[in-house]
């Protein structure tokens, strides 16, 4: 019972096919039962991937729990029976922490699920630590003039030419490597850092692939800090742009900030896209749902 | 047919990239609280769903079963090597202990229960009610099979179905030669061609739909 063409069903269930991969895969489909099969319980199952509207609430309660067990304790408990009866704890951690996780993880997904474009080297990614360093910027906006007008990496893709005025040798971050800054702060927790990363590769590099991506990034974490209006522009922004892969991430983020700030029309609109284009996204059934709450 | 080349996506860190989360997981093995959060919010929405998808989306179940695995992750991160990466442990480690919670679940029905959500999700996307039933009873029988399995052929099977994990995935993740998992796959997925042809309730629902 061979998996005759195993790759190219995974190309395709992971979004990473090209239109003439899928041809091939339902040519392929037609004839082949063993892959059909397999295709079809593919299918059967990625619809159980779904996620559910308290997903974060969720996870951040399974992040106090793992911490409070194991930072706090040298022997971690071996089963969840015991972690429950410390549930107090957990739930005080949990509140401490606050209920601002908000769709932060679904956030998170999007850019595990879309890695950065382009992703630097590690001697990339150590040049740009160096020069933040150097320069004692974290990428926020007051950063010192002098850097945005150093020579760019050659690594730096699809960025407008910068006139060469100082004399540091230290090169400046590339587009790549300052979203892959922005990522990793997003990922440590390092919000502010994170926001302000996503705000230089913005400002530094408007027309490139990663500031149209960071735009879904900002937008989350601004919708967490309570930045509305914000948040929304940026989701605008992005789907503006040309960029198509994270537009479910997009819309999601869109709704959920039409939806605080009270505009239920344009929110049920913006649900309604999503269902309509995206039905099998991971935001489909929470668009559904206020949707039927809307109406 | 023949094999096909082994040549695609390849974890970390045989890849190219770099693991973005090991040096965060590394923190998080000498017992950093700060990196510990940080790592279970990044990967515990995956975990989450690979639970999910073992025990059936809605199980009442879900969240304990995933808290045991997000221990068993955290728990596991100092023995970790690399051989994948961190996300790739951690939904093997989700998918392991919901398989192992599955197969010692006394009240089974419960699982059948919560199917229901899927299947109305199934309906409003377009399928058909038949399609529901069909995709409904075709996860019930996966499900059956994975209990019944030996555990590497299960585990082989569950990360290929379930996570769509490439066989080069699945032998790094698992630690065995990409050769092996060919094995484990003909196996599995023969024994899920015969429980999917003997089973009588899909095959009614096969016949309506010709029908």
């Amino acid at each position: 019972m061979n998996d005759c063409r195993g790759e190219l069903l995974e190309r395709v269930r992971r979004g990473l096919a090209a239109e003439r991969d899928r041809l091939a895969l339902d040519a392929h489909l037609r004839c082949c039962e063993v892959c059909r099969l397999t295709s079809e319980i593919a299918g059967d199952f990625d619809a159980e991937g779904e996620a559910a509207p308290n997903d974060a609430e969720l996870v951040t309660r399974l992040a106090a729990r793992a911490r409070a067990a194991y930072a706090a304790q040298a022997a971690p408990p071996r089963r969840f029976t015991r972690l429950r009866r410390a549930a107090p704890l957990a739930i005080a951690a949990m509140v401490l922490s606050g209920l601002a996780a908000g769709a932060f993880a679904l956030q998170q997904r999007a850019a595990e699920i879309v890695p950065p474009p382009d992703a630097p080297s590690e001697a990339a990614e150590a040049r740009s630590v160096a020069q933040e360093r150097a320069t004692g910027t974290s990428g926020r906006g007051d950063a010192p003039a002098v850097e945005d007008t150093e020579p760019l990496p050659q690594d730096v893709p699809a960025s407008p030419p910068q006139p060469a005025a100082g004399p540091s040798e230290a090169p400046l971050p590339s587009a790549s490597a300052l979203y892959k800054l922005a990522n990793e702060a997003r990922r440590q927790g390092n919000r502010k850092t994170a926001m302000a990363r996503y705000r230089t590769l913005q400002r530094r590099f408007p027309g490139s692939p990663e500031a149209t991506l960071s735009r879904v990034s900002l937008g989350g974490l601004l919708l967490d800090s309570g930045a509305t209006a914000d948040a929304l522009a940026q989701f605008d922004g992005y789907l503006a742009g040309g960029d198509r892969r994270l537009v479910p991430e997009a819309l999601f983020g869109r709704g959920r900030a039409l939806e605080r700030l009270g505009r239920r029309a344009e929110e049920a609109h913006n649900w309604q896209r999503l269902v309509s284009t995206y039905p099998r996204s991971a935001y489909a059934t929470h668009a559904k749902r206020r949707l039927q709450e809307l109406q | 047919m023949a094999k096909p080349a082994l040549k695609l996506v390849r974890p970390s860190p045989v890849g190219a990239a770099p693991d973005p989360l090991r040096a965060l997981a590394s923190r998080a093995a000498e017992g950093d609280g700060d990196a510990i959060h940080a790592l279970v919010m990044e990967l515990g929405a995956g975990m989450l769903r690979t639970v999910r998808k073992v025990l059936g989306a809605q199980h009442p179940d879900a969240e304990d079963v995933t808290q045991d695995a997000v221990m068993g992750f955290v728990g596991g991160l100092a023995r970790f090597r690399g051989e994948c990466t961190v996300a790739h442990f951690a939904h093997q480690v989700a998918l392991k202990r919901a398989l192992h919670a599955r197969r010692h679940f006394t009240t089974r029905d419960r699982v059948g229960e919560v199917d229901a959500d899927i299947e109305e999700r199934g309906v409003a996307r377009g399928g058909s009610p038949l399609d529901a039933a069909i995709s409904r009873e075709r996860r019930r029988i996966v499900r059956e099979l994975l209990s019944r399995l030996p555990e590497p052929t299960a585990e082989a099977l569950a990360l290929h179905f379930m996570l769509g994990y490439t066989v080069e995935e699945i032998a790094a993740v698992s630690e065995i030669s990409p050769n092996t998992v060919w094995s484990r796959l003909k196996l599995g997925k023969r024994a899920l061609k015969e429980a999917l042809s003997r089973d009588r309730r899909l095959a009614e629902l096969l016949r309506e739909k010709l029908s």
